[in-house]
């Protein structure tokens, strides 16, 4: 016989069961926020880096729009220097002058940096704004015909003519399609930001639809097992309770009766002895005897009935055909019995409870046989529910009313047949629960059928 | 004296000795007719229609069917008149109690053992006006 160690308690009622309860459901909860919070800190990193490339965008429209502006300046500045004879308003003008063209200049750089990067990205309409007939080609002419004014904007007469015509050129560029080339780039700036907001909204719809459709997943994969076993949980912790409960409200009052029974002989003895009855005193002490006795075997099995609540089944690999010759003799004194097994392969579970249920039904389809011989069939089997072993008798079977209280505490329904404490039935379905199982009780023409369900843990076959 | 009748309704077999004795040491000459329970007492007073017993000593907690099913069932009967009943407990539940005490036939609610002077001090079945 293999011995396995112990599975843990089924009933969850000790602190050994909790701890790794306590552990999964950690792991689980842990795993479920660690995956929100990653995917909520991937979420805000992909809306930084769309913030700071439309905040740049920002600033290149600012900086394209700002070309347009500076490129009027330019020109009016030039055309009031060469129109300037007073060398202070001269010198004012030209720092003016030089001022706009350093500011157009810079920006003309970042800009031009930006057309090829964004050219290099595939964007065609940015590499226009770079070929031959662009604007920034328009732009680099622009600005070396304003450094031309510079550093004096002309001294001579002669210098004064080429700076007029420098001013006037300037001037001209300023009122013509260059304006228009200027204002077509802020255009293409402002229609590449419209994307850009566009593709953000369309992006955080995404990112919500899929953040909802992770917490879906995180909730159907994680946090709804989680609830599933937290209910089962206390579901096995309140019917637990509510067992503990009825033990302790059956015992207060089931093992009153006996103890009261047992009172009322010693009263019956003090008695007969005032009397000298000493007849009465004999079957009075053998009464309190038996009682006591009777009493001595209900605790006994209410000790075995608090041992299944705390006590974890073993995992033993047994032949059942073995364990139903030992349980049920064939013929004897008592009783004729037919097994038929149609199991094949070794059990794996508790052999002793296993037996303990066995055993019980055997022991009331005898205790309760109609006439002398109890006739007793049992049918071991496995279908879609797992392994099924019944037991069958013929005997008195048990009334109509009682049979909805055939499995609870301290029920005798014939208690001129049977000595017993009336656990027999509950100690064998409790056990069956701790296996795993259950049992079944069916009413037939003539006597009862007992069917216990076990989960299928047969050996494998080879 | 004359002797009652009396149907004593009761599962446990030491039960029925000790309430058995105490009786006839009261009533030495006391009819007294025994059930095992509820479904069996109604079959007694059934077969003993028209002479039914002065009193009916009834348990409460009894398989198949105890005494408070038993009231209700020979109450709903109504057909027949209803002795004087003492019902018999060995834990002094206040349901039991409270539910007991809507029949008007309960006149004690006795808590085991029945020793000889709780019978001594009940008063007599036969005295209708007790």
């Amino acid at each position: 016989m293999n011995r396995s160690t112990p599975a843990l308690p089924a009933r969850l009622a000790t602190g050994r069961a909790d701890d790794p309860c306590r552990l999964r459901l950690t792991l689980r909860y842990v795993l479920a926020l660690a995956i929100i919070g990653a995917v909520l800190m991937a979420q805000q990193g992909l809306s930084n880096l769309k913030a700071g490339r439309l905040e740049a965008d920002g600033a290149l429209i600012n900086d394209s729009g700002a070309q347009r502006m500076l490129s009027q300046r330019i020109a009016m500045l030039a055309s009031d220097l060469v129109n300037q004879d007073h060398e202070q308003l001269r010198r004012e003008r030209l720092g003016a002058l030089e001022a706009a063209l350093i500011r157009m200049q810079d920006n003309h750089d970042r800009l031009q940096r930006d057309w090829q990067a964004r050219a290099a990205q595939g964007e065609p309409s940015f590499g226009l704004l770079l070929d031959d007939e662009g604007v920034a080609v328009q732009v680099d002419s622009f600005l070396s015909l304003t450094r031309t004014l510079l550093p004096d904007g002309g001294r001579t007469a002669e210098e004064r003519l080429v700076a007029t015509n420098t001013a006037l050129s300037l001037a001209e560029i300023a009122r013509g399609d260059f304006l228009d080339q200027l204002d077509e780039a802020v255009q293409l700036h402002e229609l590449h930001n419209r994307q850009g907001m566009a593709r953000l909204r369309s992006a955080g719809t995404l990112s919500v639809v899929f953040g909802l459709l992770l917490l879906i997943a995180i909730g159907m994969s994680i946090f709804q097992p989680m609830v599933n076993r937290i209910v089962r949980t206390i579901e096995s912790l309140r019917e637990s309770r509510d067992e503990q409960f009825e033990l302790g409200r059956r015992m207060s009052h089931d093992l009153r009766a006996p103890i009261a029974s047992s009172r009322g002989l010693v009263s019956i003895v003090e008695e007969a002895l005032q009397e000298g009855d000493l007849d009465e005193v004999g079957e009075a002490v053998g009464r309190l005897n038996g009682a006591l006795s009777h009493l001595d075997g209900m605790l006994a099995q209410l000790a075995v009935v608090t041992r299944l609540h705390r006590t974890a089944p073993r995992s033993e690999t047994f032949a059942l055909d073995v364990l139903l010759a030992e349980v049920f003799p064939g013929n004897n004194a008592s009783a004729e019995t037919e097994v038929i097994d149609a199991i094949d392969r070794p059990l794996v579970t508790d052999r002793a409870l296993l037996r303990d249920i066995l055993r019980a039904l055997f022991d009331n389809a005898v205790a309760f046989r109609q006439g002398a011989m109890a006739q007793v069939q049992v049918r071991a089997w496995t279908d879609l529910r797992g392994v099924r072993i019944s037991v069958e008798d013929a005997g008195i079977g048990i009334p109509e009313p009682c049979r909805a209280r055939v499995f609870e505490m301290f029920q005798r329904f014939h208690p001129a047949r049977g000595q017993g404490a009336g656990l027999g039935l509950y100690r064998a379905r409790m056990s069956a629960r701790a296996l795993g199982g259950g049992l079944e009780y069916e009413p037939l023409p003539a006597g009862s059928r007992f069917t216990l369900t076990l989960p299928d843990k047969r050996v494998p076959a080879p | 004296m004359s002797a009652p009748c009396i149907l004593m309704v009761e599962d446990d077999e030491l039960d029925r000795f000790i309430l058995r004795r105490a009786l006839l040491k009261r009533w030495p000459r006391a009819r007294l007719i025994e059930a095992g329970d509820g479904l069996d007492a109604i079959a007694v007073l059934n077969a003993l229609e028209g002479t039914p017993p002065d009193l009916i000593m009834l348990d409460i907690n009894m398989p198949r069917m105890g005494g408070l099913e038993f009231l209700e069932a020979y109450y709903a009967d109504g057909g027949h008149a209803v002795p004087i009943v003492m019902m018999l407990t060995s834990s002094n539940r206040e349901d039991d109690r409270h539910a007991a005490g809507r029949y008007p036939c309960v006149r004690e609610y006795l808590i085991k053992p029945i020793d000889r002077s709780t019978v001594a001090a009940l008063p007599d079945p036969l005295d209708r006006a007790a």
